[in-house]
């Protein structure tokens, strides 16, 4: 091999020697250090062999001392390729305006994507028109694009202010621009509200910041419970009481109660594999599934386990070929004892997890109990958690909604307000409801 | 003339007991060819002293000392050749050493 590449870097001759004393020819080129191959006898009188071009010319000596002649048949080799192909001036020309064609439609636009991420935006059709407007449009110069990326973007950053982040990407031929809309914050509550219960517990703690304050420490209360009511009773000047309808706000701390129950099973049925299983290789590309290879055979019940295998990951980075190994085991179901030990374990593992996702990340843990039984076949396991933690929840006060409806008449809003404060279990006192003419409402305690 | 040929039976006697002593290879101190054969299809020839006669039926090859190796088989044709070796492809039927060769 190595040979063969440095015979063809330096070119060969394919010579054709007639005349009668060949051998003698061979003997006197092989004593002039000239290295031959190749060397065939065609007919009688007639040699066939090949030698480097360099070497050619020192044959001339020994063609003439034994009375032969040579004739060139062939020229092989680089040196004799590239001035084939030197000489062939079309097909240069043809590759350089090959080149040049390549080169000049590769230094345009030919596509602009555009994805608009999530946000209050304009639509697509919009952001296209801005960025014809700008200037990025298919059939636009790519280096004027990517000398004027700043421009852009403070551009787009100017038409569409309501985008949080711009982005214009240059990737060959293509233009992607990348709008995400600002997601503005939740729009704080105002209007009269009460605070009630969020859940069931001990109240250990009340701080009102906002309103009057309906439960002390010590009550005990379940959800939907008022805890502080939103209005605020002020004195009159003519005497007597106003009452101001407030956004209720407050702490209000108590002990929670968390019970959870599991049951653990202390046998259970599992697979054991035999030793007969399927082996099936197939390749992916996309969503299409091709089977190659199987081995084995299995009948009943099997376990399956899938291996995969990144071949590709394409141009996105998605996992574009996928070599997948799917092996189907014989398999039979026995029954396996459980350690009582295991099972409690088990359990405790399974309650904390369920526990974790109900208590609030601000909740305190105060205490923990757990007890556990063997309740035939199962262990019965019950964990108690007590937690210090607010349970103060803002509700929007429903008289608001009375004022709005003025055509209703008072009977219906008092109904309605009655209705709904059983609903929240709330103790309310009957109040008479006057309204000002500034139009606050206002209550006078009888 | 027949000390001529004493003479050069001594050197060469020398040469050998010289060879074996220090087991010095042979082609070397000796001039003798050195044949190396892949099944019955290539040879290759060290330390020839150039062609006699080459056909597609017979080879001669000429060695040092006036000796002769002849090569007889079908389809015979050099794979190449230079100064010291020579590689020889065909069906060989037939390796002759004449009795010159030691």
């Amino acid at each position: 091999m190595y040979r063969w590449l440095l015979d063809f870097y330096h070119g060969f001759l394919v010579v054709m020697a007639q005349g009668k004393r060949l051998e003698a020819f061979l003997n006197s080129a092989v004593a002039k250090g000239v290295y031959l191959w190749g060397i065939r006898r065609p007919a009688p009188g007639r040699l066939l062999f090949r030698v480097r071009v360099k070497d050619f010319p020192g044959l001339r000596s020994s063609f003439r001392r034994c009375g032969c002649r040579g004739k060139i048949l062939h020229r092989s080799g680089l040196p004799f390729l590239l001035r084939r192909l030197l000489q062939n001036k079309g097909r240069w020309l043809g590759l350089l305006f090959f080149i040049a064609a390549v080169q000049i439609l590769a230094s345009f636009i030919w596509v602009v994507g555009v994805a608009v991420g999530d946000g209050a935006l304009p639509g697509e059709p919009r952001i296209r028109e801005e960025l014809r407007e700008i200037g990025v449009r298919p059939g636009a110069l790519r280096g004027k694009i990517k000398k004027a990326h700043e421009r852009i973007l403070e551009e787009l950053a100017i038409a569409f202010p309501e985008a949080a982040w711009i982005n214009v990407e240059l990737r060959g031929v293509v233009v992607l621009v990348t709008i995400v809309g600002k997601t503005p914050p939740p729009a704080k509550e105002e209007g009269p509200a009460d605070i009630v219960a969020a859940k069931e517990g001990l109240v250990s703690e009340v701080i009102v910041l906002e309103g009057t304050p309906l439960v002390k420490p010590g009550d005990m209360v379940t959800p939907g419970d008022l805890l502080i009511l939103g209005e605020k009773v002020l004195p009159r000047r003519e005497g007597g009481f106003i009452s101001q309808p407030v956004r209720a706000e407050g702490i209000v701390r108590a002990r929670v109660w968390y019970e959870k129950r599991v049951e653990e099973p202390l046998a259970v049925w599992q697979p054991v594999r035999n030793q007969r299983e399927t082996v099936v290789y197939s390749l992916r590309w996309r969503d299409r599934i091709f089977p190659f290879y199987r081995r084995g055979r299995v009948s009943g019940k099997v376990l399956w386990e899938r291996h995969t295998k990144r071949i590709y990951r394409g141009r996105n980075q998605v996992n574009l070929v996928e070599l997948i190994k799917d092996i189907y085991s014989e398999v039979s179901w026995e029954k396996v004892r459980v350690s009582p030990e295991e099972a409690l374990a088990k359990a405790r593992r399974e309650a904390a997890r369920e526990l974790s996702s109900l208590l609030p990340e601000t909740a305190t843990v105060k205490n923990r109990r757990e007890e556990w039984e063997d309740g035939g076949g199962f262990l019965l396991y019950r964990l108690v958690v007590e937690t210090l933690e607010d349970i103060a929840q803002p509700a929007v006060a429903f008289r608001e909604q009375q004022e709005e409806r003025p055509d209703q008449s008072p009977n219906q809003n008092q109904s309605q307000n009655e209705s709904q404060s059983q609903n929240q279990s709330q103790n309310k006192k009957q109040n008479q409801e006057t309204t000002t003419e500034d139009g606050a409402r206002q209550a006078v305690c009888i | 003339m027949a000390n001529t040929v004493e003479n050069g039976r001594g050197k060469k006697r020398y040469k050998r007991l010289l060879a074996n002593f220090f087991g010095l290879p042979g082609e070397v101190l000796l001039d003798l060819p050195r044949l190396v054969m892949l099944g019955n299809s290539r040879l290759v020839v060290e330390n020839h002293r150039g062609l006699l006669e080459y056909t597609e039926e017979t080879v001669r090859i000429k060695t040092a000392q006036g000796g002769e190796i002849r090569v007889t088989g079908q389809g015979l044709n050099l794979l190449y050749m230079v100064k010291e070796e020579l590689g020889l492809a065909g069906r060989f039927l037939r390796i002759d050493l004449p009795g010159g060769e030691e």
